[in-house]
């Protein structure tokens, strides 16, 4: 697609890179930051808050189940386009972790389902039906499919580093999201 | 009424004319709310039971709860049953990712109206 030379700038406005030490508190301030960058690409309100609750998901998974050195951040990465907006997080992961299977099993899991709202409702169910825990739920990733409207993706490179991305597909043409 | 605070979030309970109502205002970002949530909703349960009045949950202020928050707010849907305590949850359609996320919550209704979701 053609994009214009204001467009241009206005997108390039909307990109942003941020390490963060791997806090909790400092997850949380990566919310304004995230939304301001989007709001320069000329993204919605709508659109800045869902794609910072994307961000805020990824990053806490990124505290909870990453495995960091001393030093070492999360790099938070988002990028602006006419049609889609990539939000990127990457984190050193443990060898062999455990954390990796279940998520890559979630993400398939929640593949299987034609539309992520009848995910998100059976994540629900699930929760429901187990003793409560603090644990992994997956709720965050199936609430990125379906609440952030989002493709989840990842990889690990050879070094150990979880780089998990998701695809917001703006205005998705032939995509019903469930309204209530 | 009774008030608990933690970090960005604040929770008011309210009795008025014919329901306990637990209103949530600010954000729940805790990397684990369950530890204060899960005693706040049990006492709130547990007036509403001795009241003889049903609880509402009203979200509808509620700027932002990270996913970790819906676990105890779904399992507080089953004490709701447990405990014979009819629960109303309520939230704001205005607010697109409560409209979202809330509406899934229907799934735990009941023909009964014991448990009801509640968009306004």
């Amino acid at each position: 697609m053609r994009v214009n030379g204001v467009k241009k700038q206005q997108l390039e406005l909307g990109a942003l890179d941020l390490r963060i030490e791997p806090e909790w508190e400092a997850v949380k301030a990566a919310w304004d930051p995230c939304r301001a960058a989007l709001a320069r690409a000329g993204l919605t309100a709508d659109e800045t808050y869902q794609i910072a609750m994307v961000a805020q998901e990824l990053l806490e998974n990124a505290v909870k189940y990453g495995a960091f050195g001393k030093g070492e951040r999360i790099l938070l990465g988002v990028r602006a386009a006419e049609e889609d907006v990539i939000v990127e997080v990457k984190n050193r992961v443990g060898v062999d972790d455990a954390h990796l299977s279940r998520f890559d099993r979630t993400i398939q899991w929640i593949r299987g389902f034609q539309d992520p709202f009848e995910a998100y409702v059976e994540r629900m169910k699930l929760v429901s039906a187990q003793p409560y825990s603090h644990g992994e739920s997956g709720l965050g990733l199936t609430r990125i499919a379906y609440e952030g409207r989002s493709i989840i993706d990842f990889y690990v490179d050879d070094e150990n580093v979880l780089a998990v991305s998701a695809v917001y597909r703006r205005d998705a043409p032939g995509v019903t999201w469930r309204t209530p | 009424m009774k008030r608990w605070l933690r970090g960005e979030l604040v929770l008011e309970l309210l009795q008025s004319q014919g329901e306990l109502r637990l209103l949530w205002r600010g954000k729940s970002t805790e990397r684990e709310p369950g530890h204060f949530l899960v005693p706040v909703l049990a006492e709130s349960f547990e007036s509403a039971r001795a009241a003889g009045l049903p609880l509402v949950l009203d979200f509808a202020a509620l700027e932002y709860m990270n996913s970790s928050t819906f676990t105890p707010v779904v399992k507080a849907l089953d004490d709701s049953r447990r405990l014979s305590v009819p629960v109303i949850l309520e939230y704001a359609l205005s607010r697109k990712w409560q409209a979202l996320s809330f509406s899934a919550l229907r799934t735990f209704e009941t023909l009964d109206g014991r448990i009801k979701i509640s968009g306004k």
